[in-house]
């Protein structure tokens, strides 16, 4: 007597009601891919391009793009555009988690950390710091930390649309990706060629955005 | 359980399709699973709080339906979604919970579901009763001890805890149909 009206009651009124009603809601609006694809980019060069058509393009762009160091300035931070994007995506699943996928970050350490150590090879240590600082390192990373925000900030809306159970990483990710474009876009303007430069202050500012991200990420990220 | 996954899938693949009977069918058929794992880990919150974390975590499977791909296991997203909406639950209400995942590879086995309004109206009926109906009545029909479980705790036996408990749901007839 009692299992059956155990299993008579095992719905309770008001939770059927609820699932009634979520049968009754229309097909569910689509995940973030295709947000993710879209926004950031739109983002960056609404609000990047004013910047860069204020400070101007570099006159020896052409010439840059050939040079195999410089080229650097793009390839790398797009690099870490696309692991941190893609990764993220991922994350926006929840059951997703990074394990092992980090690890693809490695190759593009180990090319920077190749730049700066073949640069040096060709300085006398005592130049090894002006190498680094360059002269317009505070503008750099401002810059590039400044053109981040608005990507960042379409990149967590884009996320939002999933489900992420780890908001900080997922955060961190959207962060340095963000900062990935905004560096990738900023080296069009700057003529700071040396790797030690690039590597340390694009670096620098992708990692503040990753940082602003990874704090931001709980909070935007929430479902 | 690959066979509920198989059917999980396909339900859930046909509502996000468009298909409502199919989802109706999909959220009636976690629930029961879902209420089992939250009463189990939640207790101590009562079982009002339980269903209101069932409903949320209903509410964020819904909302995020669009996440599960259709070539991946349904289980293991439902779980995570589970997992992270009911200690989101539990957070708010103040309780401390801890929810190793491991509770959430294999379990699916409907725990009972009793209704949680059954309880707390049954104890307000039982309120009414003399005290020793109300302990008997307490022990074996919200508690669910046994009858063996009740004569031991309240030294009575087994006989005289049927008699007590036979005469406590007399007077419960008919504090009710005084209602």
């Amino acid at each position: 007597m009692r299992t059956e009206e155990r299993q008579v009651k095992a719905e309770r009124p008001s939770t059927e009601d609820l699932i009634a009603r979520l049968a009754a809601e229309p097909r569910p609006t689509p995940g973030p891919a295709r947000a993710l694809a879209w926004a950031p980019p739109s983002v960056l060069l609404l609000t990047g391009l004013p910047l860069l058509a204020v400070l101007g393009v570099r006159a020896d762009l052409a010439a840059a793009l050939i040079d195999p160091v410089t080229t650097m300035k793009w390839v790398l931070p797009l690099a870490v555009t696309g692991l941190s994007m893609a990764l993220a995506w991922r994350l926006a699943r929840p059951e997703a988690r990074a394990g092992a996928r980090p690890l693809l970050y490695v190759p593009v350490l180990l090319l920077a950390a190749g730049l700066v150590a073949s640069a040096f090879a060709s300085l006398p240590v005592s130049a090894w710091g002006a190498a680094m600082r360059g002269s317009t390192r505070l503008f750099c990373f401002t810059s590039i930390f400044g053109m981040s925000l608005g990507p960042l900030a379409a990149t967590l809306w884009a996320l939002n649309r999933g489900a992420t159970t780890v908001p900080n990483l997922t955060g961190f990710l959207a962060g340095i990706g963000s900062g990935g474009l905004a560096a990738a876009l900023y080296a069009l303007y700057c003529n700071e060629d040396a790797a030690p430069f690039f590597v340390v202050w694009y670096g620098l500012a992708i990692l503040a955005a990753g940082g602003l991200g990874a704090l931001l990420g709980p909070r935007a990220l929430r479902w | 359980m690959h066979a509920l996954d198989e059917q999980w899938a396909g339900l859930l693949r046909a509502a996000n399709a468009g298909d409502r009977q199919a989802y109706a069918a999909f959220l009636r058929a976690i629930a029961p699973p879902l209420r089992g794992l939250v009463l189990a880990r939640g207790r101590a919150l009562g079982p009002e709080a339980c269903e209101d974390i069932v409903q949320e975590t209903l509410l964020a499977i819904h909302l995020k339906r669009a996440t599960w791909r259709e070539d991946a296991p349904v289980r293991p997203w439902l779980w995570a979604i589970a997992r992270h909406k009911v200690a989101d639950g539990f957070r708010a209400r103040g309780a401390r919970v801890h929810l190793p995942i491991e509770d959430f590879a294999d379990l699916l086995a409907a725990a009972p579901a009793p209704d949680p309004f059954e309880a707390s109206d049954a104890r307000r009926i039982v309120g009414r009763l003399d005290a020793r109906s109300a302990t008997v009545l307490t022990a074996v029909a919200i508690e669910g001890a046994g009858i063996a479980e009740t004569g031991r705790r309240l030294s009575m036996t087994e006989g005289a805890v049927r008699v007590a408990l036979h005469r406590a749901m007399k007077r419960l007839g008919a504090l009710r149909d005084a209602d």
